[in-house]
């Protein structure tokens, strides 16, 4: 029997999301970035960590979804490096760190799904999708995140 | 187990380290077969330190370790006279074996070492042939064999076979006879036997010859026999180097000297001072032995695939030596620490933060006076200087990380059945310790690489007229800011065409983009993953997941890789890496609001422009440019590279150069930071200048690595990021091209030069600037108050022994009067004009300086008529004066001008062809007031376009030096086209043969600018002519 997966969600665009609690570094309030000229619209820019920097990407727009802005709740979560070097992804509300049994969690593939997330445009950052008490955590995949923005300046190169 | 025996097998496997790698290159020299005293210390060598690691690891209870290196030192014992090549290959093999045991020391107890001691003692028993390296003295081989050396010979090769052979002769002619210095032959002999056995048989002195310089002292007079015979057997004994006579105070046009004549002299001999004495009656005064004894043993053996290495045992002990504390068997007293590289960063990583903490209280107390600025002064000083030294000791020189391809070359060659030798050059060239760390793999790749595709098989090489051993030389330089590997290889090298074919069968580029490719791009193209050109895959390398790795790899150390090379030559890489982590001072600026750091290594200066200031930014075909200093600047502004975030099109930048303003004062502050990169220099513009700060690079994230303008980012002393600014980046995106600039500038010194003029600037009373032309200008006098003389109303002065009448300006203009002032013995200048009717002078309170100007004029009608016009010069608005009229004001009525009086019956038509605009505005003056209509041009072309209008001219006045057409060129057309009307040249050129030329050219006339009279006077009377003609 599989343990149960622990999970950190957080909400965005009203949407319950979530990623493999042993991806996330930590959760910090900081959210004064420094914009980098010339990158994708998804990066939001460099932080300061404690001596470190970090790369912040807006999830938001990593899913595809209509941009806002930073607000009090809004909240910089940090991946650890195995997942990426030195980034994390900005939030709108942290969640709680929720436990699910593997039989409740379905990877979610393109061609075959029961369930259709539909605020999500970009789906192959979605790993799994569960139900937690009547409601649907997309489950994400960080280390598909920095690939994406990678993409989107060769592209335009 | 107890941190007490933790910390002794710590340092056991550090000292186990460094023993092998003695260990290693003892036996990789022995190898190459030195010379009997080099044997005997790599022997030596090698014995000791592995003593020192059987003692070590029997103390500590690790017997495996302690068993091999008993059998190990056991077959040392028996080397001491013969190497054979058997017993080196098992003693490297038991080396490997214990370096691998003491990398897993926990497992080691365990593990099974009887097939190498197996060999061991195989290798101890064997009796069987081995290498004799012998050096025989000829000189004495002659002595002991006086029938001749065939006998000895014949002796000799029943030894054993001969393997490979040398003479060695030194320095001598042998057209002048046998040489009498060091005659020896070198042998390389394989045999059963040992060296003393072999000397002892064939019956030599068994003492290896040494070539000595011997110092002579010999007193001439002294010598019984002659000194003819004195000298010849000198000679026969030794190869005489120099020589001094040394001859007492005599003057020798008396007699010969009294005293003893010495003859002091070097020679170059093999025989010790006794033989030399027996044989030749000198005493030697001094002998020194050799100072550098060459390898008398390096054969290029074909059939053994040795590598002899430049890098000799010693200098590897020195090495280990500088690096280690306690040194076994020296006596230095160790003047080096080993410490942990945790502690080592964490001081590191300290000092990041004091660094910080200062910037933050140098911000903090930037405002304050008092004792609190020495007191941040020298935590300034203090953090900077410990800042450099922790940076320093994170260097490690590259050596340590050159210093094991050797072996791996050797190794490598063996099993490919090459042979290759490698140069280390550089070793000494420090590198920040992870950037060495990381360089390894990819250096290993390189070599690897060179060694199996680059280095041809010995035949091949031999067929292709090369020696059959390739040569691998790796060089470490510092340039330029950065340290340079080079990795050269004389193999077969890159076919060009080879490439060419692959990138296109893998469809990397097309026919036509390779067309366009430098070689060197070509050769880059190897660096592409999957990409390798190799025919059979080894297991070395020709996978193709190499090269993209190794470039990788680089790239992550900020470095660069380029690829030479010349088919059947060889290959050539170049790896270029930053020093360190850096640490790199920066200009802080800002741009939109956002702070940026500007390297200061490519800065040059910053300008600034003020709105009320005379800097402007021009347009100048495709780019904006600043004149700076008489040369055209590309400018690039820093906001319009943020805000596009693709390179610039043609059509950007053309939106670019309309969004900004073509001329005019600009609306703020502005600063342009003049960078410099590869000799080429433009300007950045930026909103704000900050300072400078130094600046912690950090390298930019991974997958923002391709926004070009950006080289890295830095925390900033308020804890924000701030990125740095990579100027050659910013250069690419703006697509800047320094051609047009180049054009522009070569066109505007040229357009310039013509039209400037020289104007003298001066000021009279306190409140304006005046301006004359040179041109006018005879002399200028210096003249003290007191030699003024007033006449009436007029005041005079003595010039040259003539009276000059003086001119005060605000008395013939609306000017300020200087202030008058009892100091009789005060200085003023006085200007003596050329051209004058009278003498007169104008009076001058200040000579300001000369200037060279293209001057537009604005004009004043309702001023004096004096006054030409103004302009601003130096930020002075400058009057120009007109000096005929000045003159004329002066003298009013009393003197008429002596010019025919104007036609009043119809007015002539005059065309000036003139480009500098003030002399044009003068001339035209000038015969506007003689009552004529005047036409201009500006310049050759203007002046004919003008003609071919139709308008009819009655005179032509015109310049020469002007741009696009000269005078010349306009006359000659002129005439050509049948224009018959008069032409008058009015030029600064004067002598005879511009006289001539102009003649030849058509002119009717030529007078020297600028004199009024005169060309009045001319004008008239070429007019007069034309009427007279009619």
């Amino acid at each position: 029997m599989e343990d149960p997966r622990l999970f950190c969600t957080f909400r965005v665009d009203g949407g319950l999301f979530g990623v493999d609690i042993l991806d996330v570094r930590e959760v910090t309030t900081e959210t004064t970035y420094t914009r980098i000229a010339h990158a994708p619209d998804e990066v939001l820019g460099l932080v300061n960590i404690r001596g470190h920097i970090f790369l912040v990407l807006d999830l938001r727009r990593l899913l595809g979804m209509p941009e806002s802005t930073v607000t009090g709740n809004s909240r910089l979560v940090l991946f650890k490096p195995s997942v990426g070097s030195a980034f994390g992804v900005v939030v709108d509300e942290i969640a709680d760190i929720q436990t699910v049994e593997p039989d409740r969690i379905e990877a979610y593939s393109r061609n075959e799904r029961d369930i259709v997330v539909t605020n999500v445009r970009h789906v192959d950052l979605i790993d799994a999708v569960c139900k937690l008490n009547d409601e649907l955590i997309v489950v994400l995949n960080p280390r598909r995140f920095l690939p994406v923005i990678e993409q989107h300046l060769t592209a335009r190169a | 187990m107890s941190s007490y025996v933790n910390d002794r097998l710590h340092d056991f496997i550090v000292d186990a380290r460094e023993h092998l790698n003695t260990v290693e290159a003892s036996l990789l020299s022995l190898e190459s077969h030195p010379g009997p005293a080099e044997h005997t210390a790599c022997v030596d060598r090698c014995f000791r330190a592995v003593h020192s690691i059987k003692g070590d690891a029997g103390f500590l209870g690790l017997t495996p370790i302690h068993t091999l290196a008993h059998a190990m030192e056991t077959l040392l014992e028996k080397m001491r006279e013969l190497a054979p090549q058997q017993s080196l290959e098992v003693l490297l093999g038991a080396r490997d074996r214990i370096a691998v045991l003491v990398d897993d020391l926990p497992n080691s107890l365990q593990a099974d070492v009887s097939d190498c001691l197996k060999r061991l003692q195989t290798a101890i028993e064997y009796r069987g042939a081995g290498n004799v390296a012998l050096e025989i003295n000829l000189a004495e081989l002659t002595r002991l064999y006086p029938a001749g050396l065939t006998s000895f010979f014949r002796k000799f090769v029943r030894e054993g076979t001969i393997l490979d052979r040398q003479l060695d002769i030194g320095n001598c002619q042998l057209r002048d006879g046998l040489p009498s210095g060091k005659l020896r032959w070198m042998v390389l002999l394989e045999s059963s036997r040992s060296r003393i056995e072999l000397i002892s048989r064939l019956g030599l002195s068994g003492e290896p010859s040494e070539t000595r310089t011997a110092k002579l002292d010999i007193e001439l007079s002294a010598q019984p026999g002659g000194l003819l015979n004195l000298f010849q057997r000198l000679d026969a004994a030794a190869a005489i180097e120099s020589g001094r006579l040394t001859i007492p105070e005599t003057n020798l046009r008396l007699s010969l000297p009294l005293g003893p004549v010495v003859w002091s002299g070097e020679c170059v001999t093999d025989l010790k001072p006794q033989e030399l004495l027996s044989r030749c009656g000198v005493t030697v005064r001094n002998s020194i032995a050799p100072v550098k004894q060459g390898q008398p043993g390096d054969f290029d053996s074909p059939a053994l695939g040795t590598v002899s290495s430049q890098l000799s045992a010693e200098s590897v002990v020195d090495e280990t030596n500088r690096n280690r504390g306690a040194v076994s068997s020296e006596n230095e007293k160790p003047n080096t620490l080993r410490i942990q590289i945790e502690l080592l960063d964490r001081l590191m990583t300290l000092v990041g933060e004091l660094t910080l903490v200062r910037n933050q209280s140098l911000i903090a107390f930037a405002e304050q006076d008092g004792p609190q600025r020495a007191i941040i002064q020298r935590l300034n000083s203090v953090t900077s200087e410990l800042q450099d030294a922790t940076l320093r000791a994170r260097m490690q020189p590259v050596g340590n990380l050159f210093n094991k391809f050797p072996r791996m070359i050797r190794d490598l060659a063996r099993q490919l059945g090459k042979q290759v030798e490698i140069d280390l050059q550089g070793r000494e060239v420090e590198l920040d310790k992870t950037i060495l760390e990381q360089l390894s793999d990819p250096l290993t790749h390189l070599i690897r690489n060179s060694v199996d595709h680059g280095i041809e098989l010995p035949e091949d090489r031999r067929s292709k007229g090369k020696s059959g051993t390739g040569c691998i030389t790796l060089t470490a330089t510092h340039e330029d800011g950065q340290v340079r590997i080079e990795i050269h290889d004389d193999g077969r090298g890159i076919d060009s065409e080879a490439v060419r074919q692959r990138a296109i069968s893998l469809r990397l580029k097309t026919e036509a983009e390779l067309e366009r490719m430098t070689p060197r791009e070509l050769f880059g193209l190897i660096l592409l993953p999957g990409f390798s050109t190799a025919k059979k895959v080894t297991e070395v390398s020709g996978r193709g997941v190499g090269m993209d790795v190794v470039k990788t790899n680089i790239e992550q150390l900020e470095g660069t890789l380029t690829i030479d090379s010349v088919v059947g030559h060889g290959c050539s890489m170049v790896l270029r890496l930053p020093l360190t982590l850096a640490i790199i001072p920066c200009l802080i600026v800002r741009v939109n609001g956002d702070r940026f750091a500007v390297p200061q290594r490519e800065l040059e200066e910053v300008v600034c422009l003020h709105p009320s200031g005379s800097g402007r930014i021009e347009q100048a075909y495709d780019t904006e440019v600043y004149r700076l200093r008489e040369r055209l600047l590309p400018i690039v502004r820093f906001k319009d590279v943020i805000d596009r975030t693709t390179p610039f099109t043609a059509e950007a930048k053309a939106e670019i150069l309309t969004s900004h303003p073509r001329t005019g004062a600009p609306p703020r502050i502005t600063y342009i930071l003049v960078l410099k990169l590869a000799g080429r220099r433009f300007g950045l513009v930026v909103d704000e200048v900050h300072g400078t700060e130094e600046v912690v690079v950090k390298p930019m994230h991974p997958s923002m690595k391709r926004v070009g303008i950006f080289t890295g980012a830095t925390i900033m002393g308020d804890g924000r990021v701030a990125l740095i600014a990579d100027v050659e980046g910013i250069v690419e995106h703006a697509r800047l091209s320094f051609e047009s600039v180049l054009e522009a500038n070569r066109k505007i010194t040229s357009r310039d030069a013509a039209q400037q003029q020289r104007v003298l600037l001066f000021e009279y009373g306190p409140h304006e600037q005046f301006a004359l032309p040179l041109l006018q200008i005879r002399r200028i006098e210096m003249i003290s108050r007191d030699r003024v003389e007033r006449v009436g109303e007029h005041e005079y002065v003595t010039v040259d022994g003539v009276s000059t009448r003086i001119l005060r300006l605000d008395k013939v203009i609306d000017a300020s009067a200087p202030a008058e002032s009892d100091d009789l013995t005060g200085q003023m200048s006085l200007i003596l004009p050329k051209f004058v009717p009278q003498p007169m002078g104008i009076l001058v309170s200040r000579i300001v300086d000369t200037e060279s100007l293209c001057i537009e004029l604005q004009e004043h009608p309702e001023q004096n008529q004096s006054i030409l016009g103004s302009a601003v010069v130096r930020s002075r608005l400058t009057l120009f004066l007109d000096m005929h009229r000045l003159t004329q004001t002066l003298f009013g009525s009393e003197v008429a001008p002596n010019s025919a009086p104007a036609d009043p019956k119809r007015p002539k038509r005059l065309l000036l062809v003139e480009d500098t605009a003030f002399f044009r505005e003068i001339v035209k003056r000038y015969l506007t007031a003689e009552g004529h209509e005047v036409s201009t041009a500006v310049h050759g072309e203007d002046g004919l376009s003008k003609l071919e209008a139709g308008s009819e001219f009655d005179l032509i006045v015109s310049d020469i030096e002007m741009p696009v057409m000269d005078g010349w060129d306009f006359a000659r057309e002129a005439r050509l086209r049948g224009i018959s009307t008069p032409m008058l040249a009015l030029t600064s050129l004067s002598g005879t043969h511009y006289e001539a030329k102009a003649k030849d050219c058509g002119f009717d006339g030529f007078e020297v600018k600028l004199d009024h009279d005169r060309l009045v006077r001319k004008v008239a009377q070429l007019l007069a002519s034309l009427e007279h003609s009619i």
